[in-house]
């Protein structure tokens, strides 16, 4: 992840409250002098124990004031460090929307005890320990009985209008965070909903009314004195069990999309699939990596065998009913370092934000220590007529080992794409894939698959 | 809200709430629009979390009575009959 010269992450410069930086390695946090009294009551009032005890915040330790880049500080804090960053745009259905709940849970929480989220940005969530976690221990502000929470709108606009779109119209919609970071605007989500979305008194009130009232009070402008005592804690716990149990009720299920039968799909006999797992756990032990990406992952079949090893596993697919049958095992299982992730090789998540500083790349968050791509190849090879050279090139720089699987040209799924294509391959060959290969890594081991003519191959970058 | 609960309430509120929200005008800023409807949304269902409250210590009550007075119409020595 790339920092500034002070270590300042980019992405880190809007709360008045502190940032991020980094050092040898590591991520820390300043807290200025402006936030010293609140960060006080969140270590004093039991919130910070009671959230982290949950799982719902990251734990930190007290790191030397010394490392802070600028004076202002009263504290420096290492939180644990994450396995991996991953962005909104990026998660399946279910992650979304255990991130929305999780979020409405912290709020709760905290106005219990005295404090409230100033924020309620889906980029403060990530995965920790498999579950999603607010990573932005200085969120908090002191709750001031009788004011509306003014987290609302930002709450609705990250999580309940795409989950709204994703559940009611189509699971890709939650692209369109990729294009806006700030969520999406209610009147854009009021608009792609289905009518029917307005028999639901949760999607009607929080979505389409919000939407209305927005545009009814355009003019207006209010200060934060204008709405004291509008709105007791009472209401605010109402407000806040309303908007959990529309989210709730927001449901997708990839069973029920042309996805379904995806997981199941296999080009290997049981002697092949066994055969193959086994081979994979051997280069996985042998590579030694501490850190995978898991190209093409699917359902996370492999992703599973690296993260037997207790390594961060980044599962990365194009299918978003795949990733989340894959995010929905891991959180059922308890499984602490998969990190499912929604993402098309042939177009990888771009950078984005303030100076397209604020939101990495994902070829910017490696590299991992082990880059799997099985049965990848001859999807993107065909698929997306990309040369070996390219893709020797593109995995490569996303990091120094590789396991890759070649997939023969009389394979039954080579053949199946060929066979939408008007003109032919003659460099898909098993010859040119190790040539091509061959002039940027070392091969270090290859075996062919029992039971198939696909073969695994080990490599480290020259 | 409870899963339990009749789904016309909050349904009836909402339309309430549509007859204060008519026609938008330009969309400039959405901050003060959020915190309106956020209030008139608390308001409602602030309103009926306390009926709902106050219709359950109701209901209780009415229940509390009728069981009183059914074991004060049972005849004394009836539990030793059983």
């Amino acid at each position: 992840m790339s920092s500034g010269t002070d270590g300042r992450l980019p992405g880190s410069f809007r709360d008045p409250a502190g940032f991020v930086f980094q050092r040898d390695g590591t991520f820390y946090r300043q807290v200025n002098r402006s936030y010293q009294a609140t960060f006080a009551t969140l270590m004093g009032s039991g919130l910070y124990a009671k959230l982290v005890e949950q799982g719902l915040l990251i734990p930190h330790q007290t790191a030397a004031l010394g490392l802070a880049p600028e004076p202002d500080a009263v504290a420096v804090i290492k939180p644990e460090q994450l396995g991996f960053v991953s962005y909104p745009f990026e998660w399946s259905f279910s992650q979304l929307k255990a991130s929305a709940l999780a979020t409405l849970r912290i709020q709760r929480v905290a106005v219990g005890h005295g404090l409230s989220l100033k924020d309620a940005s889906a980029y403060n969530m990530q995965l920790h320990g498999g579950r999603p976690t607010l990573i932005d221990t200085l969120s908090f502000e002191p709750y001031e009985a009788g004011l509306p929470w003014v987290g609302y709108r930002q709450f609705c606009q990250h999580f309940l209008a795409p989950l709204a779109l994703m559940a009611y119209r189509d699971v890709r919609l939650g692209t369109l965070l990729q294009s806006h970071l700030d969520g999406l605007s209610m009147d854009l989500a009021a608009r792609l909903l289905p009518w029917r979305t307005r028999l639901r008194p949760g999607l009607l009130m929080h979505l389409h009314l919000h939407s209305r009232a927005q545009a009814r009070h355009a003019d207006s402008s209010r200060n934060r004195d204008s709405l004291k005592e509008r709105m007791s804690q009472r209401r605010l716990e109402a407000l806040l069990e309303s908007l959990e149990s529309t989210v709730r009720r927001l449901s997708w299920n990839p069973d029920e999309t042309p996805w379904a039968s995806y997981g199941d799909q296999s080009s290997y006999s049981d002697a092949g699939q066994a055969d193959k797992e086994r081979l994979v756990a051997d280069y996985l032990a042998q590579a030694d990596a501490k850190s995978v990406w898991d190209l093409g992952g699917n359902v996370g079949i492999f992703s599973r065998i690296a993260a037997a090893k207790d390594v961060p596993v980044v599962s990365i697919d194009s299918d978003p009913g795949a990733i989340d049958l894959n995010y929905r095992r891991m959180a059922e299982s308890g499984e602490r370092t998969i990190y499912p992730i929604v993402a098309d090789l042939t177009s990888p998540s771009p950078a984005l934000g303030w100076a397209n500083r604020e939101v990495n790349s994902l070829t910017e968050r490696g590299p991992a220590g082990l880059v799997m791509a099985l049965a990848l190849v001859h999807h993107l090879a065909i698929g997306n007529n990309t040369h070996f050279e390219r893709l020797a090139r593109f995995f490569g720089g996303l990091g120094r080992r590789l396991l890759i699987e070649f997939v023969p040209p009389d394979d039954a799924m080579v053949l199946r794409l060929l066979a939408m294509r008007n003109h032919t391959f003659p460099w898909y060959t098993q010859g040119e894939f190790e040539a091509a290969f061959g002039r940027r890594f070392w091969i270090e081991r290859s075996d062919g698959i029992a039971d198939s003519k696909r073969r695994l191959y080990l490599m480290e970058s020259m | 809200m409870a899963g339990g609960r009749p789904v016309f309430l909050p349904g009836l509120c909402s339309a309430l709430l549509m007859t204060v929200l008519l026609a938008g005008r330009r969309y400039i800023d959405p901050g003060s629009g959020s915190f309106a409807i956020q209030i008139i949304i608390a308001a409602v269902l602030g309103g009926l979390l306390t009926a709902r409250l106050w219709l359950r210590h109701i209901f209780w009550r009415a229940l509390g009575l009728v069981r009183r007075r059914k074991t004060e119409e049972r005849p004394a020595g009836d539990e030793a009959d059983r």
